[in-house]
């Protein structure tokens, strides 16, 4: 019974997809004007790339803020001390 | 027991500084959809310009004040560079910390009187929000610049307020800086667009 039931709905939902037309929610993609679908297509990126950059560019900037707070000796240190660790100063 | 050039003993662990402040993250967050939401504002107005037979500016609507209002323009990014250099001083524990941020303040006053200014002569002109699309989008997106700018000033305010009564720490001068920025950032992407 649930088999026939899933392979009803199954093909009412073939149909409804078969049966729509095409919906052009956008009114600029089939525009006859070159400039107005050109807007479209630059508007389009527009939106696509600002997110990833604000996204992308807080990482970067967060990565090199955690970097520079790592670098900070995490006690006090005395000066003198700090000069005298070398190549392995996290002053350096 | 000698301390060292922070003020802290030597050998006591340091409290580590939160890499985050809670409240610049919750600016950031905001403007980030701030500028999510002035980018679908501008993608709109893009496409009903491209889309306007006549070309544009549409014919029979007034021109905008594109000379008068490079002058705001340079008097907001003017009072972002203050801001910026406020900032600095306070950094520093200068003394001019007050009458930079005191002339970002004003600045920043100044583009808002002067758009109003502005308005009241474009409306006197016939462009108003039910004149035709050039209205409709000119007054949504600098209005809502606009009411930005005005929501900032009063930050800046209350930042002056604070560091007058000795009370202004970074972690509330640091979220007002990133709105100011923010304002002053989306300006001249407005005006090339609206404008120019």
């Amino acid at each position: 019974m649930i088999r026939v039931a899933r392979a009803v709905v199954a093909a009412a939902a073939i149909a409804v997809a078969w049966a729509a037309d095409l919906a052009y929610a956008c009114p600029s993609c089939a525009s006859p004007l070159e400039e107005n679908r050109q807007a479209f297509v630059d508007t389009t990126v527009f939106l696509t790339v600002v997110p990833l950059m604000m996204m992308g560019g807080f990482i970067w900037w967060l990565r090199r803020r955690i970097r520079a707070m790592d670098d900070r000796p995490e006690i006090a240190v005395p000066e003198n001390l700090l000069r005298d660790a070398g190549p392995f100063s996290k002053r350096r | 027991m000698p301390d060292d050039a922070l003020g802290r003993p030597f050998g006591v662990p340091a409290r580590r500084e939160p890499v985050l402040p809670n409240g610049v993250l919750g600016m950031l967050i905001f403007v980030a959809t701030e500028i999510m939401f002035f980018s679908g504002l501008i993608s709109a107005f893009v496409i009903g310009k491209s889309n306007a037979l006549g070309g544009w500016p549409p014919p029979g609507q007034p021109r905008l004040p594109v000379e008068e209002t490079a002058l705001n323009t340079a008097a907001l990014l003017a009072s972002g560079v203050a801001l910026y250099f406020a900032n600095r001083a306070f950094k520093n524990g200068a003394a001019n910390t007050r009458r930079l941020l005191l002339l970002a303040i004003a600045l920043g006053g100044f583009f808002v009187v002067f758009q109003g200014a502005e308005w009241v002569a474009l409306i006197g002109e016939g462009l108003t929000l039910t004149s035709g699309q050039m209205g409709g989008f000119f007054y949504l997106l600098v209005g809502t610049h606009a009411l930005h700018v005005v929501v900032g000033f009063v930050i800046l305010l209350y930042t002056y307020r604070e560091l007058q009564h000795g009370d202004l720490d970074r972690f509330t001068f640091w979220p007002a800086q990133i709105f100011w920025y923010f304002v002053v950032g989306v300006w001249p992407i407005l005006y090339w667009q609206v404008y120019l």
